[in-house]
């Protein structure tokens, strides 16, 4: 079995997306649907090899999600999907430590690339 | 003669050399200087004259010392030192004589190789010259005072050897010294003049590219090699100016996203093209369309500066751009030539729409609803560039819910205003000053004056109908909309029968009936027909048939809605209209009824009907025109027929207060 990736978004068609790029590639996919829930998800999840987090989300968003990930001392690599022209937003999810961010609409090969080289370690 | 130009150095003296020769000159003057006390020491400690020492010293090194200030050729002066310094090694010789004679000797072999420090081959052959010439002399003249014993031939020749020897060493040594240390400055002097030539033509390349082009590191900061254009895109860089300070000048947002992406292409954390991938692509720089790419400069594994390439593509945005409002204005002329009342209609529906989504006052749920309903229409109607705006503004809002501010509504309106503008002309194209008019109107007028029937009024009457507007086009309208509600309520295929005997109205005034007039048809098509459920179920395998016809009688306009559907269910009005309230006796009181507010036989809301609300729009219209209904109904279908009167000296103020329900409804 691959590895496990995690992708936490409100909106099921952007898990659709992201989890058939990465099962294509090999990955295995756990969804949440806000920063809550993918919280909860990485607590309760052996394995986890990395997160995939939008930025914008209903509830606790992505930033409120890596915030307290990072809080907890959590090493989990998270990469965060944003929509174009936010940079206060990837400011703050550089600060907390975001190891990178991918702009929506993205390319799956892209995305594959990303989450194969910062599952890799 | 190779030796030759190998022992004496090539006429030109460099600044780097004149400046050393001038440095070791002085050295060499003042360890000769010291030569005067210390020769004076050794004599009076050898008990050799010192006085004279003293004198002879002095003597000798009055050479360099003039010739030091005389000569302009620093490497003359070296030449004297090369000859002093033998002269100084004969007196110590002398003065040291005693039971070292022999150790002095040394003293030539020392300054020998010493003398190769002025990097000149010359000196050092001058000194060899120079002690060859004095031991010959000495040797032949006084031989006690070169060695302290009987010297055979053989030693002579022994120590002279060594002297070529070594002096052959040392001008290799002093000639490398010139060639790749003094020499080594004019070999830098010359590639750095062949890097400035390289560094014009690139600067040349770079200022007439219309590209521009510049390699950042990661400290961002603007070089000073790279095209000139970009001076001209973002104004002229301060010193010391990062990349994103110099972008945000034209480009604020675009400015602030590089700067906040920059280091993650540096940093080797996620593949470098995908973090590029991310970086902005697009500028706008006042009216300019810039573009940006980027491409990694790797030293070893790591990346160490950034290509950045800015295209000005604005040439081909605006092209895009002219070419979609080129085909936004296409489509809407063919709707203009096809279907004008359609298209007017669509454009007043999507004008309040427009109105909507910028009303403030209603809630964010209506004012999406109106967006998207905006965003469709104008899909529908092929106004492919303001559908994309509504698309994208749609995607905006469903990621941030404060998209909705009034400068974005503001920005839909300013589109939509450009919009009807360009359209302005269209419909101008095909204006009200153009008259369409059927063949047969033109054969019937021609055949009627030919054949005399008509007097100048009545031809005067006809003319002024031709301005009025046919009602052909509102039957094919509702045919129209007859067939795709039929589709999409799963009736089938509906056949219409348009008859419209070249009837005119007059246009302004009917067309709030010709929009209630949609309420019949929805009404038919859905009571009247049968679904596929019912189709299968029951026997009648009728295909479903509309007439709409129009003629003229006695002075009114007759319209005409027919279908051979299965027929009002009239004990079904009876009980709703009992459970309203409303009188449901007599069979007038039922048609009364049956356009009642609130009235609907229908169980169940649709989209469509049900809602019982337009059939009252139908007989407010039809009253307003001063009109009548008559409805006939049976099993073979249903006909409603609107009479009303139109001719032009009917006032239609007048009809809106006309008595209520007495006297619209006729029994057929």
């Amino acid at each position: 079995m691959g590895k496990k990736v995690i992708v936490i978004d409100d909106s099921q068609t952007v898990r659709q997306q992201v989890g058939r790029a990465l099962s294509e590639a090999g990955f295995e996919m756990i969804e949440a649907v806000d920063g809550k829930d993918g919280l909860i998800a990485i607590r309760n999840t052996a394995d986890l090899a990395m997160a995939i987090c939008d930025v914008n989300m209903p509830g606790m968003n992505g930033l409120d999600m890596l915030e307290a990930l990072s809080s907890s001392g959590s090493k989990l690599p998270v990469l965060m999907l944003t929509t174009e022209g936010q940079s206060e937003l990837i400011a703050r999810a550089k600060k907390w430590g975001a190891k990178g961010w991918i702009v929506k609409p993205f390319k799956p090969e892209m995305l594959v690339a990303a989450v194969k080289k910062l599952t890799a370690a | 003669m190779k030796f030759f130009s190998y022992i004496v150095l090539p006429k030109e003296i460099s600044d780097f050399e004149r400046g050393y020769l001038r440095r070791v000159n002085r050295i060499a003057l003042a360890f000769f200087a010291l030569h005067i006390p210390v020769y004076t020491a050794i004599a009076w400690f050898n008990d050799t004259r010192p006085a004279l020492a003293f004198g002879l010293t002095l003597l000798v090194f009055l050479g360099p010392l003039v010739a030091s200030r005389a000569l302009q050729n620093p490497r003359s002066v070296s030449l004297v030192f090369g000859i002093t310094a033998m002269a100084m090694g004969g007196l110590l010789v002398n003065f040291g004589r005693g039971p070292m004679t022999i150790e002095m000797h040394f003293y030539f072999f020392v300054l020998l190789a010493l003398l190769s420090v002025f990097g000149n081959p010359l000196p050092i052959v001058v000194a060899a010259v120079t002690v060859t010439l004095h031991h010959a002399v000495f040797w032949a003249l006084f031989p006690e005072a070169v060695f302290n014993y009987e010297a055979s031939l053989g030693a002579v020749a022994l120590h002279a050897t060594f002297v070529a020897l070594e002096s052959a060493a040392a001008c290799f040594v002093a000639r490398s010294f010139f060639d790749n240390v003094i020499g080594l400055d004019r070999i830098v002097q010359a590639r750095t003049l062949a890097l400035d030539l390289r560094n014009l033509e690139l600067s040349l390349i770079l200022d007439n590219v219309g590209q521009g082009l510049l390699t950042v590191d990661r400290a961002a900061n603007v070089p000073a090699e790279r095209s000139a254009i970009l001076g001209s895109w973002f104004g002229a860089p301060v010193p010391g100016e990062t990349l994103f300070s110099w972008v945000s000048r034209v480009d604020a947002s675009a400015g602030a996203w590089l700067e906040v992406s920059w280091d993650s292409a540096f940093d080797d954390i996620l593949p470098v093209e995908v973090t590029l991938d991310q970086f902005p692509k697009r500028l706008r720089a006042g009216k300019r369309h810039l573009e940006l790419e980027y491409r990694p400069i790797f030293s070893g594994k790591a990346v160490d500066k950034l290509l950045v390439v800015v295209s000005d593509v604005s040439d081909r945005v605006e092209r895009d751009e002219a070419e979609l409002l080129q085909r936004e204005l296409l489509a809407a002329f063919q709707r203009v030539l096809s279907d004008r009342l359609g298209f007017l209609d669509f454009l007043d529906e999507a004008a309040r729409l427009v109105a909507a989504v910028s009303n403030s006052t209603l809630t964010h749920v209506e004012r999406l609803r109106a967006l998207h309903t905006l965003k469709g229409n104008l899909a529908i109607f092929g106004i492919g560039g303001l559908a994309k705006h509504c698309h994208d503004l749609e995607s905006a809002v469903h990621e941030n819910d404060e998209a909705l501010d009034p400068a974005t509504c503001a920005e839909l309106e300013r589109l939509w205003q450009a919009f009807t503008g360009r359209l302005a002309r269209i419909l101008e194209a095909s204006p009200d000053g153009v008259l369409n008019i059927a063949r047969s109107e033109y054969d019937a007028l021609r055949v009627a004056l030919r054949d005399g029937k008509l007097d100048n009024m009545q031809v005067l009457s006809r003319l002024d109908r031709w301005l009025w507007e046919p009602v052909e086009k509102r039957l094919q309208q509702m045919g129209d909309q007859a067939k795709g509600l039929a589709k999409r309520l799963g009736k089938g295929e509906v056949e219409v029968q348009i008859a419209a005997a070249n009837v005119r109205v007059t246009g302004k005034r009917w067309a709030p009936f010709w929009s209630a007039m949609v309420h019949i048809i929805r009404n038919s098509v859905d009571h009247a027909f049968e679904n596929e459920a019912e189709r299968q179920k029951g026997a009648g395998t009728k295909t479903p048939k509309l007439e709409l016809s129009a003629e003229e009688r006695d002075g009114a306009v007759v319209i005409i809605v027919r279908d051979n559907g299965r027929g009002i269910d009239w004990e079904a009005v009876r009980s709703r209209a009992e459970s309203l309230g409303l009188a449901a006796r007599t069979r007038a009181d039922l048609e009364q009824a049956l356009f009642a507010d609130g009235l609907s036989t229908k169980r169940e809301v649709s989209d469509v009907s049900g809602r019982g609300v337009g059939m009252a729009a139908v007989l407010r219209e039809c009253q307003a025109l001063g009109g009548r209904i008559t409805i006939e109904s049976s099993s073979a279908g249903t006909m409603f027929r609107f009479t009303i009167p139109d001719r032009p000296t009917v006032r239609p103020s007048s009809a809106s207060s006309s008595p209520l329900r007495t006297g619209v409804f006729d029994r057929a």
